[in-house]
């Protein structure tokens, strides 16, 4: 009876991440190249009480056998990578990936991805994201350029003193299992043992997506679905206290055997 | 009258079991392929002319019926809408059988794994995407095929059987074939982009809860009544 209260307890504690998941997912409907994320539940160990498989006497094995399960817990949340709607920012540096990738940034000594393309060039002429972190090989725009052309491809043109001049190449990666790869925060994601390394290229090469300029990859995340996670999850809280108010009233009654 | 206190402690354990059971259901209500189970109850030894002793805990009854699919959008989330189970390569090289399809690809070999790590069985041993194939490229047709971009690479393996109920559980998710297990043809669509979720039904199960407290009560009732009596008896 008691294992009952600790697998609703479970069942509580698992409603309750998907809400902290679903409310973290709404909170960047806004949030540029964000990647909704949804969590995976897996059912607890199991408490035997008749082994399947045991002998039951004239060559017969119990086929089924009595376990009973303590619950749930969580076994990790997956990123949905869909292509979130690009919005059109008129910022030639701004740029969107169509399709598959990432865009490789040096931050300080490590190498961060990110999927959001709000670049900017900074008081040297180098692209760099938001929060200052440089491109990846980098790219170089004299200050005093106008007319900056990203192709699909990456490559970069721009015109300075009425001679148009290119300026290199912008490369994207990719991995064979992106949803290894560790969130950090700030739109960035690490490298992992799970994500596998990096592997680079051009875009709209290789199964990388393509560059759009002037545009930003907005958030994936669907307002509706999430909404209506978050209603199941409610009510399933609901239901796994209403487990545990059952179980209290069968031991109030068990105790109410002896007076 | 001794002997039917024992009866009464005998149904309200059962009664406990299965509400254990309830619970254990109820929390898996968001987990991925878990099948429901319940509880089955059997008398015992109530032959003519005999008092029985009482219920018994019987066996475990698996629901095989589908659960809803989720649309989740992503490309390795494969569900079998109708009869069929994937099969993963459990320890020691042993087939096991589940309806819960989220993969994802080792980073090394491009082995396809599902979320505990076990990888899972195509025709003719394990599935390999390799590290060029980008996920956006990587389709699932209706028959389990798998193809990237228009080469197939591969089969998912699809198992079904005649009775399911002769499968044994690993887990409420994953199970493992029991010795009388017959094997049929599958007749299952694989469904990409979306989740199976667990086939507890809510309200079946708040019914059984509340059938389960009252059922305890009345017991509890009868068990005190006879208690009460035997008290009676010996003050007289």
């Amino acid at each position: 009876m008691l294992k009952a209260f600790y697998s609703s307890a479970t069942g509580m504690r698992a409603q309750e991440l998907l809400i902290d998941n679903t409310a973290n997912n709404l909170a960047n409907v806004n949030t540029t190249g964000f990647k909704a994320k949804k969590m995976n539940f897996a059912d607890l160990l199991y408490d035997t009480v008749n082994r399947p498989g045991a002998a039951v006497g004239d060559g017969q094995i119990q086929p089924v056998g009595l376990q009973i399960g303590s619950g749930v817990r969580t076994v990790s949340t997956n990123s949905i990578y869909t292509q979130g709607t690009p919005t059109e920012t008129e910022i030639p540096t701004h740029m969107a990936i169509e399709g598959d990738g990432f865009f490789r940034v040096q931050r300080g000594s490590q190498v961060a991805f990110t999927r959001d393309g709000s670049f900017t060039r900074n008081d040297q002429g180098q692209l760099v994201n938001g929060d200052g972190f440089q491109l990846d090989p980098p790219i170089q725009i004299p200050t005093q350029a106008s007319d900056i052309t990203i192709s699909q491809q990456g490559a970069v043109s721009y015109v300075v003193d009425g001679t148009a001049a290119t300026g290199g190449e912008i490369q994207l990666v990719r991995f064979a299992n992106p949803e290894g790869l560790q969130n950090i925060g700030s739109n960035l994601f690490l490298a992992t043992d799970a994500s596998g390394d990096e592997i680079p290229g051009s875009a709209g090469e290789d199964g990388l997506g393509t560059i759009r300029q002037n545009y930003l990859e907005g958030s994936n995340v669907e307002v509706v679905s999430e909404l209506v996670s978050l209603i199941t999850a409610q009510r399933a809280y609901e239901i796994n206290s209403r487990a545990i108010r059952a179980g209290d009233e069968m031991l109030s009654a068990a105790s109410e055997l002896v007076r | 009258m001794i002997r039917s206190l024992y009866n009464g402690a005998a149904a309200m354990n059962v009664l406990q079991r299965q509400h254990e059971m309830i619970a254990n259901n109820l929390a898996n209500v968001s987990t991925a392929g878990f099948r429901r189970a319940e509880l089955l109850v059997r008398g015992s030894g109530g032959e003519a002319n005999r008092i029985g002793s009482g219920p018994e805990t019987g066996d475990v009854h698996f629901d095989f019926s589908p659960g809803k699919l989720i649309q989740s959008g992503r490309k390795l989330d494969i569900a079998l809408n109708g009869d069929g189970f994937f099969v993963l390569q459990g320890e020691g090289g042993q087939d096991l059988y589940t309806k819960s399809g989220q993969f994802h690809r080792d980073a090394e070999s491009g082995v396809l794994l599902n979320e505990h790590g076990l990888p899972v069985q195509g025709e003719g041993g394990t599935i390999t995407i390799g590290k060029e194939v980008a996920d956006d490229q990587i389709l699932v047709s209706r028959d389990g095929g798998i193809f990237a971009g228009e080469q197939q690479i591969g089969r998912f393996e699809i198992a079904a059987f005649e009775n399911n109920e002769q499968l044994i559980p690993v887990s409420q998710s994953v199970f493992r074939r029991g010795p009388g297990a017959i094997v049929r043809e599958a007749n299952a669509e694989a469904r990409q982009g979306f989740r199976e979720v667990s086939n507890v039904n809510v309200t079946s199960e708040l019914i059984a809860l509340i059938v389960g407290g009252r059922h305890y009560d009345a017991v509890q009732k009868a068990t005190r009544t006879i208690s009460e009596s035997l008290e009676q008896s010996i003050r007289a």
